[in-house]
C-alpha cells in the first residue's frame, strides 16, 4: 500500500461488512415471514423488515463504493487523498445518519417517522427504496457531495487514468441521479417515471461504471496485464452499458401509463443489457489467462472472476428472462423479479465490493496477501455464499414461474393469496438456502481472524 | 502474401459486433412489426421522401471512401494527405447531419412524433440512434485528425486510424441497410 | 486511366444506391435485397477489410448479414 491515506478505506469496509450482516439477518426474518406471516409481529412487521433489508443493502454498498474509491484513487492518482480528515468526518456522519434512520424504521411507526422528520415540508417518503426521511436524504446528498469533492480533487490534482475517470463519472452520476429522489410529482405516473431515474439509472447505469472501474483496477493489480489493454476493454464495456442501459429504462415503463413506444424501446434496449456483462466476463477471464504474474492473493482473483460470472447470470440472463414486454405482461412483479434482484445485486455489486475488500484488506493490514489458511477459509465463504445465492435464485424462479402460471395464465386463474399458499414450499427452501448464506457470511467474517499471525505470503518478484 | 489480420484494434471489433447486434434487432423488430401492420406501415412510409435517404447514403459512402483513402495515405507515410482525407470524411459526416436534421425538422413540423404510430416509433428511434452514431463517429475522426496533426501516426504505427475507420464503416454499413428498409421497401 | 480498388468499389456503391433509390415504391423486394446485400458485402470485404482478416471475423459478419437481410426478406415475403 503505497499511500498511507488509503487506509481510510478500512473504516468504510468494516462498516460495510457490519451492515451486510444486518441486511442478511433481516432478509432471514422476512424470508420466514413469507411462510409464517406473524413471525415477530408486531415488533417487526413485514414491511419494516423489507425496508430495512433493502435500505441496508444500498447503504452498505455505498460504503463499499466509497471505501473502494478511497483505496484505489490514491494509488491510481499517485498522491494522498486530498483531505483524509474530511473522509473520516463524512464516514461518521454517514454511519450515524444511517444508523439513526434504521433505528427510526424499527422503533417508530412509519407514518409517525414521516411526521417527525418533516415529510410535510417536501414529501419524498413512502416510495420503495427511497423510504428515507427527508433529513436522511439531505444527509446523503451532503455526504455524497463532500465525498465527490474529496475524490474529485484527488483525481484532478494527480495522475489521471481511465480507471479513475470512469469511477469519477460513475460516482458523479450516482450523486446526480439521486437528486431525483427529491422530485415527487402529484401525478402517480410521473412519480414512478422519475423514481426509476434513481433506481434504474443507478443499478443498470452509473453503478455499472463503478463496478467496471473497480474490476479493472483489481485486474490490473492481480494479473499484471498492461494497463492499456485493460483500459480499452473498460471503454467498450462502459460504452455498451450506457447505450443499452439508458434507454433500457423503458423496460419499467410498459404498464405504468407511459406512451406505448416504451414497450418497443424498453424491450429492444434492455434485451441488450446482457452484452456489457458478457463482455465483462470475457474481459475478466481473458485478462486472468494472459496474466504476467502470479499474485499471491488468489482469493481476490476468485472474487473478481466470480463477480464477472455471477453479474452476467444475475443481471444479464435473469434480467433478460422477463425483460421483453410480451413476457413481462405476465411476469411483472412476480417472484421472478425477486429472483433476478437477488442474483443481480449479489453477483454485480455485493461481489465487486467483496472483491476490492479481499484485495485491499490484507494490504491495509500490512501484507500483500493473507496466509494460505486464511485464504482457504475465505474461498469456502465464497462458495457457500455464491452457491446458496444461486439456490435462492433458483427457488424464487420456480416460485415465480408457478405464480405466473397459476395466477395469470391458467384457464382458471387463482387469487394471489391462494397461489402464495401453493408455492410456500419454495419459500421454505429459499429460507434454508438463506441460512446457508448466513453460514457463508459467518465463515467470511471468521476468515479475517484466521491465522492472523501466520506466515503472510510474501510478494514474489514480478 | 502477408499474414491475415484484423484491421484496427481488437477491442473496437467487439464493440462493432455488439453495435451491429443492437441495430440488427431493431431491423428485425421493424420487419416483423410491419408484417402485422402492413397498411399502417405503407401509408406512413409514403410520408417519407426517399431522396433524403438516398442523398445521405451517397454522403456516408463517400465518407467511407475518404476514410479508406486516409488509411492508405498514412500507410505510405503521407501525413498531409491523411489529414486532408480525414477532414473530407468529416465534411461528409457534417453533410449527413445537416441533411438528416432538415429531414427531422420537416417531419416534426408535419406533426410526426415518436408516439404517432408504430412506424414512426421505429423511424424516430432507429434514425436518431443512427444519427447519434454518426456524431460519435465524427468525434472519433476529429480525435484521430488531431493526433495525426501532432504527428501521432506513421506508416509503422497507424492502428489508431484503422480503428476509427472500422467504426466509421460500421456506421455506414448500418445505414446501407437502414436506408432501403425505411425509405425504399 | 487506372483507378485503385477502393475507388472502383466506391463507384459501384454509388451506382447501386442510385438503383435502390429509383426502385423506391415499386415493391421489387428481391432486387432491393440483392442490391443491399451487395453493398453491405462490399463495405464489409473492402472498406472494413475483412477480406484480409481471419475467416472467423468475416464469417461472423456474414452471419449477421444473412440473419438480418434474410429475416427482413422473410418478414416481407410471407
Amino acid at each position: 500500500m503505497p499511500y498511507s491515506s488509503q487506509s481510510i478505506a478500512k473504516l468504510y469496509f468494516i462498516a460495510a461488512i457490519g451492515l451486510f450482516v444486518g441486511q442478511i439477518l433481516f432478509g432471514l426474518i422476512m424470508g420466514l415471514q413469507y411462510v409464517i406471516g406473524d413471525f415477530m409481529f408486531p415488533a417487526i412487521p413485514f414491511n419494516v423488515a423489507r425496508m430495512v433489508h433493502t435500505n441496508l443493502l444500498i447503504v452498505w454498498l455505498l460504503f463499499g463504493f466509497m471505501g473502494a474509491s478511497y483505496y484505489l484513487v490514491p494509488e491510481e492518482a499517485e498522491r494522498e487523498i486530498y483531505s483524509p480528515l474530511l473522509a473520516k468526518v463524512l464516514f461518521w456522519v454517514f454511519l450515524v445518519a444511517g444508523a439513526l434512520t434504521i433505528v427510526g424504521y424499527l422503533l417508530v411507526p412509519y407514518a409517525g417517522l414521516a411526521q417527525m422528520t418533516g415529510n410535510s415540508i417536501l414529501p419524498t417518503m413512502g416510495r420503495e427504496f427511497l423510504e428515507q426521511p427527508l433529513v436522511t436524504k439531505i444527509g446523503i446528498v451532503i455526504v455524497a457531495l463532500g465525498f465527490l469533492f474529496n475524490i474529485g480533487m484527488t483525481v484532478l490534482k494527480g495522475r489521471k487514468t481511465v480507471v479513475t475517470m470512469v469511477l469519477l463519472t460513475g460516482l458523479t452520476g450516482l450523486a446526480v441521479m439521486f437528486l431525483f429522489s427529491f422530485y415527487n410529482p402529484e401525478n402517480l405516473v410521473l412519480d414512478k417515471y422519475f423514481w426509476w431515474w434513481v433506481v434504474h439509472l443507478w443499478v443498470e447505469g452509473v453503478w455499472e461504471l463503478i463496478l467496471g472501474a473497480i474490476l479493472a483496477f483489481v485486474l490490473i493489480k492481480v494479473t499484471g496485464v498492461d494497463r492499456e489493454i485493460i483500459e480499452k476493454w473498460l471503454y467498450i464495456i462502459i460504452a455498451m452499458t450506457l447505450i443499452t442501459g439508458i434507454l433500457g429504462t423503458g423496460h419499467h415503463y410498459y404498464w405504468i401509463g407511459t406512451p406505448t413506444y416504451w414497450q418497443w424501446l424498453g424491450s429492444i434496449f434492455s434485451a441488450l443489457e446482457p452484452i456489457p456483462f458478457f463482455m465483462m466476463t470475457l474481459f475478466a477471464f481473458n485478462m486472468v489467462n494472459r496474466r504476467r504474474r502470479e499474485h499471491p492473493n488468489k482469493v481476490a482473483t476468485l472474487w473478481a472472476l466470480g463477480t464477472a460470472v455471477m453479474a452476467f447470470l444475475g443481471a444479464g440472463v435473469w434480467g433478460f428472462m422477463h425483460t421483453l414486454a410480451p413476457v413481462n405482461y405476465y411476469t411483472h412483479g412476480t417472484q421472478l423479479t425477486a429472483a433476478h434482484g437477488h442474483m443481480a445485486f449479489y453477483g454485480a455489486y455485493v461481489m465487486i465490493v467483496l472483491t476490492i475488500i479481499s484485495y485491499s484488506m490484507p494490504m491495509m493490514r500490512g501484507r500483500v496477501a493473507n496466509s494460505n489458511k486464511a485464504q482457504v477459509v475465505e474461498m469456502w465463504s465464497f462458495w457457500l455464499m455464491t452457491v446458496s445465492m444461486t439456490f435462492i435464485t433458483l427457488f424464487l424462479t420456480a416460485a415465480g414461474i408457478l405464480q405466473t402460471y397459476m395466477q395469470r395464465m391458467a384457464d382458471v386463474p387463482q387469487s394471489f393469496m391462494v397461489v402464495q399458499d401453493k408455492i410456500a414450499i419454495f419459500y421454505w427452501m429459499r429460507e434454508v438456502a438463506g441460512l446457508v448464506f448466513l453460514i457463508g457470511l459467518i465463515v467470511y467474517l471468521v476468515s479475517f481472524f484466521v491465522d492472523k499471525d501466520g506466515d503472510a505470503v510474501a510478494e514474489p518478484s514480478a | 502474401m502477408q499474414k491475415k489480420h484484423l484491421s484496427g484494434d481488437l477491442a473496437i471489433w467487439f464493440f462493432i459486433y455488439a453495435e451491429l447486434v443492437v441495430f440488427g434487432i431493431f431491423f428485425l423488430s421493424y420487419a416483423i412489426s410491419r408484417r402485422f401492420n402492413l397498411d399502417l406501415f405503407t401509408s406512413s412510409q409514403a410520408a417519407l421522401d426517399p431522396s433524403f435517404g438516398a442523398f445521405n447514403t451517397v454522403l456516408l459512402i463517400t465518407g467511407s471512401y475518404f476514410v479508406v483513402q486516409a488509411v492508405q495515405s498514412i500507410a505510405k507515410n503521407q501525413r498531409q494527405k491523411t489529414s486532408f482525407f480525414l477532414l473530407a470524411t468529416l465534411a461528409m459526416g457534417m453533410g449527413f447531419v445537416v441533411v438528416k436534421s432538415i429531414e427531422f425538422w420537416g417531419k416534426y413540423q408535419e406533426g410526426f412524433r415518436l408516439s404517432s404510430n408504430t412506424f414512426f416509433m421505429f423511424y424516430w428511434s432507429m434514425t436518431f440512434f443512427h444519427y447519434m452514431h454518426v456524431l460519435l463517429g465524427m468525434v472519433i475522426i476529429v480525435a484521430i485528425w488531431l493526433k495525426n496533426r501532432r504527428g501521432g501516426y506513421s506508416a509503422d504505427n497507424y492502428t489508431g486510424i484503422e480503428t476509427g475507420a472500422a467504426y466509421w464503416h460500421m456506421v455506414d454499413l448500418v445505414w446501407v441497410i437502414l436506408f432501403p428498409l425505411l425509405y425504399v421497401l | 486511366m487506372y483507378f485503385d480498388t477502393s475507388t472502383r468499389i466506391w463507384v459501384i456503391l454509388l451506382v447501386l444506391t442510385l438503383f435502390s433509390w429509383q426502385l423506391a415504391g415499386q415493391s421489387l423486394l428481391w432486387w432491393i435485397v440483392l442490391f443491399t446485400w451487395l453493398k453491405a458485402e462490399l463495405i464489409i470485404d473492402y472498406f472494413m477489410r475483412l477480406k484480409e482478416a481471419p475467416l472467423l471475423w468475416r464469417v461472423l459478419l456474414w452471419a449477421w448479414l444473412v440473419v438480418v437481410l434474410g429475416g427482413i426478406a422473410l418478414a416481407y415475403r410471407f
